[in-house]
């Protein structure tokens, strides 16, 4: 039996981008990235790296596999190496670089995601969850990718480890420029650190737009097996009661600054809305 | 009445060397005591690391107390005679939903708990029905489980523990691979078997939003119980449960963040609905005042 897991799917997405990708289970979402390095090869169709064609005869598809890192779902359960600096030397050693050249590969990647070098000779089967998941994270920015690609990063972890990792996503996106594609169930999350949503439902692309357009859409979203940040159906309420915030509201910041600015703004001058 | 007693648990992870030697030893539990009273709902918060899965494999006997006692419905963990009765008291539903889902066809599925228990067939039918009736799936019953989604196969996961006619459900995380659909689904169904049919629950979850509808809210640090009360004054703690590096649900976090800037509102605001009860007569105020002030 054959089925469809991606139909007509198109999109761009810019460098230096934080595109969050959401969708139901079985919507599509890991397939599609499977494509984004070529680990997975369309049926029809195809992939632009750079404006090269990542599937013609001939393109370098392991070169291109350390330039687009694939953090998959669970990482951590592919660590094995005895201690945490050699697991992360394991991707550009893989990639023929010399022993003390993928040392400092690892140690900076290590660095980047805030991994203690005191810790570098610890089993990577004895530290907590979320450092081990960050430890594989570094596994694939060791490798030097300039996009990064992460299936659900934060799942299975408490309030703090979560903040950690996106915190850790978010600045190498902002610091080091790096493209990001980051696949969540959060919509709390994608709605606080990303720039762009793709969402997908039934194995097409629904809504390529800002995370404030595509909350919009809540009923839609809902409808999808998705939903909105609870603040986006905050200020739906607060519409239906005739106060018009902005619909656009999507994180707590933006919500308390909208409310908060209903009082200074009216009480201070004349310019309201 | 308690159908869960457990009293002064010290429970250690041992790590042993190639010649058995022991290593490192990890104290995960450390005096914790819980008593949960039968019927109620319970959701168990901590970080990843402060004792909750621990906890929850002691409550059928997966694993057993270095010190202390488990009581489920009196009958003690530690007791091999009653471990089979333990189990069918007390259900366990965890994760990764793949992970517990056996058989090719989902009432194959539900059906393996009772067959093992050696009941007759006739009932097995029976149980089976109404297992699935009471999670939403006797739709998918002669589907193939792997067709299924995430949310899906957990609530075959729970039928399977509801063909055993339990008193009380363990879920360990059940909604952390879940999209938020997959999660409405399992959490309402949860709540229905703990109000329809009087199922004790006991939910571990790092979502607190979850935790809102719970009759007691557990937070456990470092092995222990930290905290214990209902979620209205569980979450009016904002600052102490950032601290245990967990946080609060975010119209609560909102409603917090507001009330530190100067507008009147309580603590533990839980809900949308209460939110607005507060914030739409200030801010209705405040619109009036500004068109005043305009004209």
């Amino acid at each position: 039996m054959e089925s469809c897991a991606l139909k007509d799917v198109s999109f761009e997405v810019e460098d230096g981008l934080f595109v969050g990708l959401i969708g139901h289970t079985g919507s599509g979402k890991s397939t599609l990235i499977q494509h984004l390095n070529g680990l997975m090869k369309p049926t029809s169709g195809t992939v632009y790296f750079d404006e090269e064609d990542i599937f013609a005869p001939g393109y370098d598809l392991k070169g291109l596999r350390s330039r687009v890192g694939l953090v998959f779902q669970y990482p951590e359960y592919q660590l094995f190496e005895q201690d945490i600096i050699t697991d992360v030397k394991f991707g550009p050693k893989n990639m023929g670089l010399k022993d003390d050249e993928a040392s400092g590969r690892a140690e900076e990647a290590l660095r980047l995601v805030g991994v203690d070098p005191r810790l570098y000779k610890r089993s990577p089967f004895e530290i907590s969850g979320g450092q081990k998941r960050r430890v594989a994270i570094a596994g694939v920015l060791a490798m030097g990718p300039r996009v990064l690609i992460l299936d659900e990063p934060t799942a299975g972890l408490d309030p703090k480890g979560r903040d950690e990792i996106l915190d850790c996503i978010d600045a190498l996106h902002t610091e080091k420029g790096m493209t990001v594609i980051l696949v969540s169930h959060s919509m709390d999350d994608v709605a606080r650190y990303a720039d762009r949503l793709l969402v997908m439902d039934k194995s097409r692309l629904c809504y390529y737009d800002t995370p404030k357009e595509v909350f919009t859409h809540y009923k839609e979203l809902e409808r999808m097996g998705l939903s909105a940040p609870q603040i986006t159906y905050l200020a739906a309420d607060l519409r239906r009661a005739g106060i018009m915030v902005d619909e656009r509201m999507s994180t707590i910041e933006e919500a308390k600054a909208e409310i908060l600015g209903f009082f200074h703004d009216k009480d201070k001058d004349h310019n309201s809305i | 009445m308690n159908i869960i007693e457990a009293a002064h648990i010290f429970f250690d992870y041992v790590q042993k060397d190639e010649n058995d030697q022991i290593e490192e030893i990890n104290e995960a539990l450390s005096d914790l005591s819980i008593s949960i009273e039968k019927g109620s709902f319970v959701c168990i918060l901590g970080h990843n690391g402060s004792g909750k899965s621990t906890f929850a494999k002691l409550l059928n006997g997966l694993s057993l107390p270095k010190e202390g006692t488990v009581l489920i419905s009196g009958m003690d963990t530690r007791d091999e005679s009653r471990l089979l009765n333990i189990r069918k008291t007390c259900g366990m539903v965890f994760q990764n939903p793949d992970n517990q889902i056996i058989a090719n066809v989902v009432e194959e599925d539900v059906a393996f708990g009772p067959e093992n228990l050696g009941v007759p067939t006739e009932e097995i039918v029976r149980r089976v029905d109404d297992a699935l009736k009471k999670v939403g799936m006797e739709a998918y019953r002669l589907n193939s489980p792997n067709r299924l989604s995430g949310g899906q196969k957990q609530r075959v996961a729970i039928a399977g523990v509801m063909a055993m006619k339990p008193e009380c459900i363990v879920l360990d995380e059940p909604t952390a691979m879940l999209d938020p659909s997959g999660r409405r689904d399992v959490l309402r169904t949860v709540h229905e078997l703990n109000k329809k049919e009087g199922i004790t629950i006991v939910h571990i979850t790092h979502y607190m939003e979850e935790a809102v509808d719970a009759d007691r809210i557990i937070v456990m640090d470092d092995g222990r119980v930290v905290m214990d009360d209902e979620p209205r004054k569980i979450f009016s703690r904002v600052d102490e449960l950032r601290n245990l590096s967990l946080s609060v649900p975010q119209i609560t976090e909102l409603a917090y963040e507001l009330r530190q800037a100067g507008m009147p509102i309580p603590l533990g605001i839980l809900t949308r609905e209460e939110l607005l009860q507060y914030i739409i007569p200030l801010m209705k105020r405040a619109e009036r005042k500004g068109a005043g002030a305009d004209a």
